[in-house]
């Protein structure tokens, strides 16, 4: 019926007798990387920066943490999160001077401290990849500043370049780095936070702009009404050079050592040392990709980094293919010795001692469909995956024991799973502000406490997460020092203590409407006598996120209160979170690096995002939690420390400005060919630990990859069937007389 | 010729103007450069960060005009002068998001699209006319029958649906293809033949219908009739008269789609993976990257103008009797020139009069509008004048003959009785009121006034119906049909204290047809409620766009002159920007909501029924009885409403039964773009797109997907089939058939 079937036939014929003849037909990789020591993994999203001053986005940082490598680095397996020197010979100090430039002791009180100071040594001989910015002419100069336009006009990566060399890594280029981000042309993200504590950085962005406004307005000047600034600065770009502004708080001592001056103490900077702002960036590669001519082909920082890390980015195509390959020269690293009884057991030292990396080349793949990538990963084709929620079912099954195993087809297939608590927390909060809702009077507390008891956090992890959280009971994830268990740190507001399960309990649903009551609306009526109606914010679009916002108007049916889901674009609830003008709303917050500090801002009065871009997003303002806050801000973890933690945990419990919130769990699957593996979401640079069986990979794959024929021959069987009553309709047809 | 390609030419340079224009005034009404900041810079951003990103992308000047600057500066400084010097010169700039030069970036996500288009473009042409010369050789046979009813059923099944569907059976099941990906040089023909085979099939059933319908016409003509009576085999007359003159329709129909291969399809390259301009046009859109917007659109009105020369050129071509006039005068050029170019003004001042106040009026019309009344009164409104324009019409000519030949028709009977039911589903579903609070006891609540305290949702008649029958008991979360037990697993503390993990029995076993969804609502009771929006959509939106289509059709092809011209330049401009794009910025301005979209859907598809109006009504001012009425001295407004109208009503009324179809499809699509009808409505877009994930459970949920299938398949595929039976009826040239 169909003469397009055989057609078709033909066409899969040729593709199962073709030159690939040993791999499945599905693979959607080259033939010849078959069999060789390459990780596959997917990417939903575009990386949007690669340059590291700019980047903040953990999408990016899965490339950017291979390419470079900032001073400092987390170990491995360690837990508690540890910190090690990775590019440093060893850990820094912090050296305390008072006004006259004399040293303090360690515990001199904050008044007289004027300076913290940390010396940085590099270890020598660390080389960067090889990169056209460092080749040379005999001459001495840089054989591509100007690059020859000819060239120019061919190239479309650094790679396509005849000529590359290397260098080693120096102070100078690490001073660089800190001194960009006060670049006002380099949006870095963190400008704000960093210009409190290093000396001079906000005086060098405030010169610099200075001196951009007057070039600026000296090139309108002299061109006229017909001044188009992005056209002009295409063809002559305004550069700046960071290093002609002083900038005091980063500075170089010699060619190993550099320097950074804090006004006061922030041991958290040792966090910020091991993120990719704080990479190393050589005066060379900026020369060379200030060039117009490149950038005319996409040759910039943005797309193709220069770095000293274990990997180099071999291809940018940011909307098919990453590919990272081995950097040759990549300094002295050791996969690490030291490691809990665990990961002993789970072979996670097996490879203990050898030199890093392992795998040859990583190849990150353009994937949107969350279904794809988890199709493709269950063909062997990625080798580890993310579960998406619906898959949850298939992917994992609760053991008698209770915990979480693979089940089923995954087992078959010798898949793992990995389960890490992330440092993060999700929440459903309201804006403080609110006349409705917000304030820290009783009443209104009541009233959040009671809303509280009723979203049931526990189901919506359950039907919305399949289990993939932890109800937060305060605002501190595990992992984090201050977060704590048990009847004394559960939020006795919601729950009660089950002492038989050894676990907090829900409240029951007539103690919130006992809550709700006491605030002055029984059964959801208000003094007024109307329906108590709170407005919902949020910018959700999906099915799934429906599915959500039903749930939610249903559970808080039950006390009488009307949700109102109130939709707007992202944009619209960025501005309303700005102006103060959201009622309840739910937003989440990932922790920059592990300290509590990172989460108690999260509530701190002068931080508020009405008005002030904070990340006090709730616009929570309590005096009380604000003083002892500053004192927790910059300790060290101590007791002390874990006593004023706790209390703020009391006060935000009571004073409900988030009303359910919890840690979200993340769990990965791994193949059975993948080594190595051990979750670690604050490090970067996780993938030079890893390594591949290969040939393993290719047994498998080539088994779970049978190609099913039959339906399509018995299609192309129908057609031909078909094709015979056919042709004596026809032929019956030409012998009709005429009609 | 050549001067009316100049004349094209020229022509091009105002609508592109006017596209640039309504563009720039499209994104910048609704964002300001400020949102966009946002947008690109995240949430986290520090106002000094994105006040620094809008000076180094050009976006800190003033929109349209600048106050501060002095003379022509206050028109050359600002956003719209800045941006529109590049983009006129070709030159797209750089992209906001990712900073990487557009130009570059679009040449090298041409070739995946052009793998993708040109391969799927031609087959499918092959394909058609091969299967369509079968069928006209078959013509009247069972196989003739078989065939348009399977393509019929083909045009009623959404592109999704062939997108997921072929996706799940190639590449997951028979392993037959990589399930998505792209590799560069030939090699990729490996990852384009599934895409390419989804893509012939779902363009199969419009694509032969319309082939067959040219051939058949063909068949009647005299020099067929004249090569039978020489004996020649029926063979050799349809393979090698018919086909060749068929050719010329079919190509001339071709030529058009032809440079909108470059830019890509929207849906497929997102799924497949594929690297071209249809997927960096959607991330471009979701992304609000307004520089790479701007660049496809008018890419995509250069495109649409040079598609529209080459048609042209291409009727001269292969048919020599027509011939293209080039206006001969300068002046009349010039007269032409600048009444577009007043009309482009009107344009682009009403549409920023209408951004700017719209969404102001639009609060304060919210705040007192009564959505249950204004809707009940419009139900009880639509179903009077449907009544009252049938009783009136039907005993009318030609309303009586064609309703004569409907009710002969048996198919289409048992379509119409199909189309009654969902018509009566969505009206129960749209008549709702509010009920009052109660109190624990079942008491009225009363404020202090001593009114009635209602609840703040309202619920609807179909909605009472089904808990008066069923009951509103929920689940949990999914169930199969008729199952007993929950699908999912739950953790449960048995009475022994410890928790373990088994599926919980239903609150109500076996009583769920369809079984349950994700939070457990039964999946029967959500497609049902899915019927308003689908009838809505696809009724209201119609509704909204014929009387434009009509006004502006007759009056510009009655009057002609100016009033052509100006017409035309607005549905040419509309046209040629791509309708996505416009139903994104209109969701962004007015929300996301069902009204809205049916508004937007009624302006983007106005155009192409107000072409084929325009064409009717050129054709029929000529006639005997218009020029018989010019004679007697009647007015022209008689003369539109009495004799031209009347004339188009059964040309109105078939694109309006294929367009509401088409309209219904259409929904799941822009579901998945993000830009349906929003969250808070039941569609069977939204079931669709929530059914993707469900399909990579393993054992898969069919059920929701199912049902979405089954409901939509129910309404389109009687729309469809009755569209045609009507067109048979109503057509006079087909009536003799």
């Amino acid at each position: 019926m169909k003469p397009w079937m055989p057609l078709l036939g033909v066409c899969f014929l040729a593709v199962g007798a073709g030159g690939e003849g040993c791999q499945p037909l599905n693979c959607p990789y080259p033939a010849e990387e078959a069999g060789r020591n390459i990780y596959y993994a997917a990417y939903t999203e575009d990386p949007k920066d690669l340059d590291p001053a700019v980047s903040y986005n953990a999408n990016e940082y899965v490339f950017l943490g291979q390419i470079y490598e900032s001073p400092l680095q987390y170990h491995y397996l360690k837990r508690p999160f540890t910190l090690e020197p990775l590019t440093l010979a060893q850990m820094p100090k912090a050296r305390l001077l008072d006004r006259a430039g004399k040293e303090l002791p360690a515990d001199a009180p904050d008044e007289q401290v004027d300076r913290v100071v940390y010396d940085l040594h590099l270890k020598p001989g660390i080389r960067y990849q090889d990169h056209p910015c460092f080749a040379k002419t005999a001459g001495g100069k840089p054989r591509y500043v100007p690059v020859d336009p000819a060239l120019a006009g061919r190239v479309w990566s650094p790679e396509d370049f005849p000529e590359k060399a290397t260098r080693e890594l120096t102070a100078d280029d690490y001073v660089l780095a800190i001194r960009r981000m006060a670049d006002p042309k380099v949006p870095c993200p963190i400008r704000e936070t960093l210009a409190k504590y290093l000396v001079g950085m906000e005086e060098s962005t405030e010169a610099m702009t200075q001196a951009l406004t007057a070039e600026r307005a000296r090139r309108k000047a002299a061109a006229g009404t017909a001044y188009n600034q992005v056209l002009d600065e295409k063809e002559n770009p305004v550069i700046l050079d960071p290093e002609a502004y002083p900038f005091p708080g980063a500075e170089v001592v010699d060619r190993l050592t550099f320097r950074i001056a804090m006004k006061k103490r922030y041991p958290q900077i040792l966090y910020w040392l091991a993120m990719p702002f704080f990479s190393p960036v050589p005066r060379e590669a900026l020369d060379f990709y200030a060039q117009p001519a490149l950038a005319d082909h996409n040759i910039t920082l943005n797309s193709f980094p220069v770095g000293t890390g274990p990997y180099y980015l071999q291809r940018f195509d940011r909307n098919r293919q990453i590919v990272l390959a081995r950097n040759p020269n990549y300094h002295e690293d050791r996969y690490p010795t030291e490691g809990t009884e665990e990961d002993r057991a789970g072979g996670l030292l097996a490879d203990a001692g050898k030199r890093l990396p392992f795998l040859d080349k990583v190849v990150f793949t353009l994937d949107k469909e969350p279904t794809s990538v988890w199709n493709k990963f269950l063909q062997g084709y990625y080798d580890a995956a993310g579960i998406p929620a619906d898959s949850f079912e298939r992917a994992v099954a609760i053991s008698i024991q209770g915990s979480p195993e693979v089940s089923g087809e995954l087992k078959d297939k010798g898949i793992l799973l990995h389960r890490e608590a992330a440092l993060s927390t999700s929440y459903i909060a309201v804006n403080m502000r609110d006349p409705l809702v917000g304030g820290v009077d009783e009443a209104h507390c009541k009233l959040r406490q009671a809303i509280g008891i009723a979203i049931d956090g526990e189901e919506r992890i359950q039907i919305f997460l399949n289990g993939r959280g932890i109800p937060a009971q305060g605002v501190l994830p595990p992992g984090i020092f201050g977060h704590e268990e048990g009847p004394e740190a559960m939020n006795a507001f919601v729950y009660d203590w089950d002492a038989q399960a050894a676990a907090p309990k829900r409240k029951p649903l007539a103690e919130a409407k006992r809550l709700l009551a006491e605030a002055g609306y029984p059964g959801g009526i208000g003094p007024d006598g109307k329906q108590l109606v709170i407005g919902f914010d949020h910018a959700m679009t999906n099915s799934a996120d429906q599915q959500y916002l039903d749930w939610l108007v249903d559970r808080l049916k039950l006390l009488g209160i009307h949700l109102e889901s109130r939709q707007t674009d992202y944009n619209r609830f960025q501005e309303k979170a700005h102006s103060g003008n959201l009622q309840m709303f739910q937003w989440g917050w990932n922790a920059d690096y592990p300290d509590p500090e990172n989460f108690l801002f999260l509530f701190y009065g002068p931080n508020a995002r009405a008005g002030k871009d904070g990340e006090n997003a709730a616009n929570y303002a309590n005096p009380e939690y604000d003083a002892l806050f500053h004192k927790v801000e910059n300790m060290e973890n101590s007791p002390e420390r874990l006593v004023m933690i706790r209390k703020l945990r009391t006060m935000l419990q009571h004073d409900a400005p988030w009303m359910n919130a919890f840690h979200p769990v993340t769990f990965t699957l791994d193949h059975a060919w993948l080594r190595n593996h051990k979750s670690i979401q604050v490090a970067n640079n996780n993938l030079k630990y890893l390594s591949i069986d290969a040939a393993e990979r290719v047994r498998r794959r080539r088994a779970w990859n049978q190609a099913v024929w039959w339906p399509l021959w018995a299609v192309l069987g129908a057609g031909l069937a078909l094709l015979v009553p056919s042709w004596m309709a026809a032929r019956r047809r030409e012998r009709q007389g005429a009609r | 010729m050549i001067s009316y390609i100049l004349r094209r030419m020229f022509y091009a340079v105002p609508i592109l103007l006017g596209v640039n224009l309504l563009t720039f005034l499209l994104f910048f009404f609704v964002n300001s450069p400020d949102d966009v900041a946002w947008q690109i810079c995240g949430p986290r951003s520090k106002t000094e960060q994105r006040e620094a990103w809008k000076r180094e992308h050009g976006y800190h000047l003033p929109r349209i005009w600048n106050d501060r600057e002095q003379g022509l500066a206050q028109a050359t400084q600002t956003i719209f002068f800045t941006k529109s010097v590049g983009l006129m010169r070709f030159e797209f700039g750089r992209s906001d998001r990712e900073n990487v030069h557009i130009g570059p970036e679009i040449r090298r996500r041409m070739f995946p699209s052009l793998a993708y288009a040109i391969p799927t473009f031609l087959l499918a042409l092959f394909v058609e006319i091969v299967i369509a010369m079968l069928v006209a050789y078959y013509r009247g046979s069972v196989f003739d029958l078989a065939v348009l009813l399977v393509c019929v059923l083909f045009m009623s099944i959404a592109g999704m649906f062939y997108i997921i569907g072929g996706q799940v059976l190639f590449g997951m099941w028979l392993k037959l293809a990589p399930i998505s990906g792209y590799a560069e040089g030939l090699s990729c023909w490996k990852f384009l033949v599934m895409p390419v085979l989804i893509g012939i099939i779902s363009g199969l059933g419009g694509g032969i219908r319309f082939t067959r319908t040219v051939f058949l016409e063909e068949v009647g003509r005299d020099y067929v009739r004249t090569a039978r009576a020489k004996g020649l085999s029926e063979a050799r007359v349809l393979f090698v008269h018919v086909l060749k003159n068929a050719m010329i329709p079919i190509l001339t129909s071709v030529v058009f789609s032809i440079p909108f291969l470059f830019m890509g399809s929207l849906t497929t390259e997102n799924f497949f993976a594929i690297p071209g301009l249809g997927g960096f046009t959607i991330s471009a859109i979701q992304g609000q990257d307004f520089a790479i917007v701007r660049s496809m659109v008018f890419l995509g009105s250069v495109l649409y103008i040079v598609a529209g020369v080459l048609t042209d050129i291409s009727y001269v071509l292969v048919d020599p009797r027509v011939r293209l006039e080039g206006s001969g005068s300068v002046l009349g050029m010039l007269k032409g020139f600048l009444g577009i170019l007043a009309g482009g003004a009107v344009l682009a001042g009403l549409w920023s009069l209408l951004a700017e106040h719209a969404s102001r009026f639009y609060k304060v019309a919210e705040a007192h509008w009564d959505p249950d009344l204004a809707q009940n009164l419009f139900v009880v409104l639509l179903v009077l004048s449907v009544a009252w324009f049938l009783w009136r019409a039907l005993p009318r000519e030609p309303w009586r003959t064609a309703s004569r030949q409907i009710r002969a028709n048996r198919p289409a009977l048992v379509c119409l009785v199909l189309l009654a039911v969902y018509v009566s589903i969505g009206l129960i579903d749209s008549v709702a009121w509010k009920d009052p609070m109660t109190d624990a006891k079942g008491g009225v609540l009363h404020d202090k006034e001593g009114g009635v305290v209602l609840q703040a949702t309202s619920r609807s008649l179909l909605d009472r119906a089904w808990d008066f029958c069923r009951g509103d008991l929920k689940e949990k979360s999914y169930s199969a049909p008729l199952a007993d037990v929950q699908f999912t697993r739950n953790m449960v503390q048995g009475p022994d204290g410890k928790s373990h993990w088994e599926a919980p029995p239903l609150r109500r076993p076996g009583a769920h047809l369809l079984g349950t969804d994700k939070v457990g609502k039964d999946v029967l009771f959500v497609s049902l409620k899915s019927i308003r929006t689908g009838l809505v959509i696809g009724g209201i939106t119609t509704l909204i766009a014929i009387p434009f289509a009509m006004l502006f059709g007759i009056l510009a092809g009655y009057f002609g002159g100016w009033v052509d011209d100006l017409i035309q330049y607005v549905y040419t401009t509309l046209a040629s920007i791509p309708g996505i794009l416009l139903i994104v910025a209109f969701v962004l301005i007015f929300g996301r909501g069902l009204l809205q979209l049916c508004i937007i859907l009624g302006i983007t598809s106005w155009t192409g029924l107000c072409r084929l109006t325009r064409a009717e009504t050129l054709k029929l001012r000529e006639m005997d009885y218009v020029k018989a009425a010019e004679a007697l001295g009647s007015s022209r407004l008689r003369i539109l409403f009495k004799h031209v109208a009347p004339n188009l009503m059964h040309l109105v009324l078939i694109s309006a039964v294929l367009q509401f179809s088409g309209l219904v499809l259409a929904e799941s699509v822009l579901a998945y773009v993000g830009v349906g009808v929003g969250a808070g409505t039941s569609s069977w877009g939204n079931m669709i797109n929530a059914a993707r994930l469900e399909l990579s459970r393993e054992p898969v949920i069919l059920w929701n997907l199912l049902a979405a299938f089954v409901f939509m398949l129910g309404l389109v595929l009687p729309a469809n089939l009755f569209g045609d039976a009507l067109r048979d009826a109503l057509d006079p040239r087909l009536r003799r058939r």
